[in-house]
């Protein structure tokens, strides 16, 4: 088992977050994406709150 | 509630999906193609239901009309399964189907023999939707590929390679192992941490990487790690 990244932040509930990181191959971690729920292109009935339901499509 | 956020390579958020049936999307999986989305949601009558289960947590397909160039858009969207307990949680927030994972096709361009893997949490088993990407009715709750044995609340799900289920628990800090014929090959403390028991509410987030192999998150010690 190893430790890739330790993340310098508190604990973050589901649906809570609104950060995400990419931990790339060669190890090292940057912020993709920092939502801001304000300026969205289109509705998000509730707001913003990140959850594990995440992918990457390779098309489109 | 809620919807799907579209990113693009840089992170801005260029699109999002809305709709009726998309009500609190837990977790998520694709087809290989892009075509097709695959996700949990666990809002359908849990906020009413004020801490008791609500038998309603459904899990959609969202097909998608996807190019070069432009933008996904959606195609349509169907529910392939229904009636997975979910109830809301003081430390989760929501406790219902979580996470998801598609089993590799058996024959090249064959999807018909594929399965979709839940995690039922609540009932401490692992589901199988059969047919995920062609399928027009619900299949109920799927099913039982795995219960009890080493699964202690199962939270996290992705598949490998060679279609084997690794699944994360949310009671304790173990990941176990599961065949595609549904045997519980072999578990591991990921984190002895905290509890009791050991590892209690660390695991979470778990996929499968070909080169780094099995990949999660560690909410006690707010790390991201890699199995081989």
């Amino acid at each position: 088992m190893k430790q890739l990244y330790d993340f310098p932040y508190g604990r973050v509930l589901q649906r809570t977050g609104t950060t995400i990181m990419d931990a790339a191959p060669d190890g090292s971690i940057t912020t993709f994406a920092q939502i801001d729920a304000t300026k969205l292109p289109g509705p998000c009935p509730g707001g913003v709150g990140l959850t594990t339901a995440l992918t990457v499509l390779r098309t489109g | 509630m809620g919807c799907l956020l579209v990113r693009d390579n840089s992170g801005n958020v260029v699109e999002t999906f809305s709709d009726p049936m998309i009500n609190g999307p837990w977790d998520m999986t694709d087809s290989e193609d892009g075509a097709h989305l695959l996700v949990t949601n666990v809002l359908n009558g849990t906020v009413a239901a004020n801490g008791a289960v609500a038998n309603q947590g459904a899990i959609l397909r969202i097909d998608l009309a996807v190019s070069r160039a432009r933008m996904p858009q959606i195609k349509s969207i169907t529910g392939i399964a229904s009636g997975f307990s979910e109830r809301t949680d003081p430390a989760a927030l929501v406790i219902g189907p979580t996470g998801v994972g598609l089993s590799p096709a058996c024959r090249v361009e064959d999807e018909n023999d594929r399965a979709l893997y839940v995690v039922d949490s609540l009932n401490n088993r692992i589901a199988a939707i059969l047919n995920p990407l062609q399928r027009t009715h619900l299949a109920g709750t799927g099913l039982t590929v795995s219960t009890g044995g080493s699964l202690n609340d199962p939270v996290g799900l992705t598949v490998a390679s060679e279609g084997q289920i690794l699944v994360v628990n949310g009671n304790d800090g173990f990941i176990t192992e599961i065949t595609p014929r549904r045997k519980q090959l072999a578990k591991m403390l990921l984190d002895n941490t905290g509890g009791p028991p050991p590892g209690n509410g660390t695991l979470f987030g778990v996929t499968f990487d070909p080169q780094r192999g099995v990949l999660f998150v560690d909410d006690g010690s707010k790390t991201l790690n890699s199995l081989n």
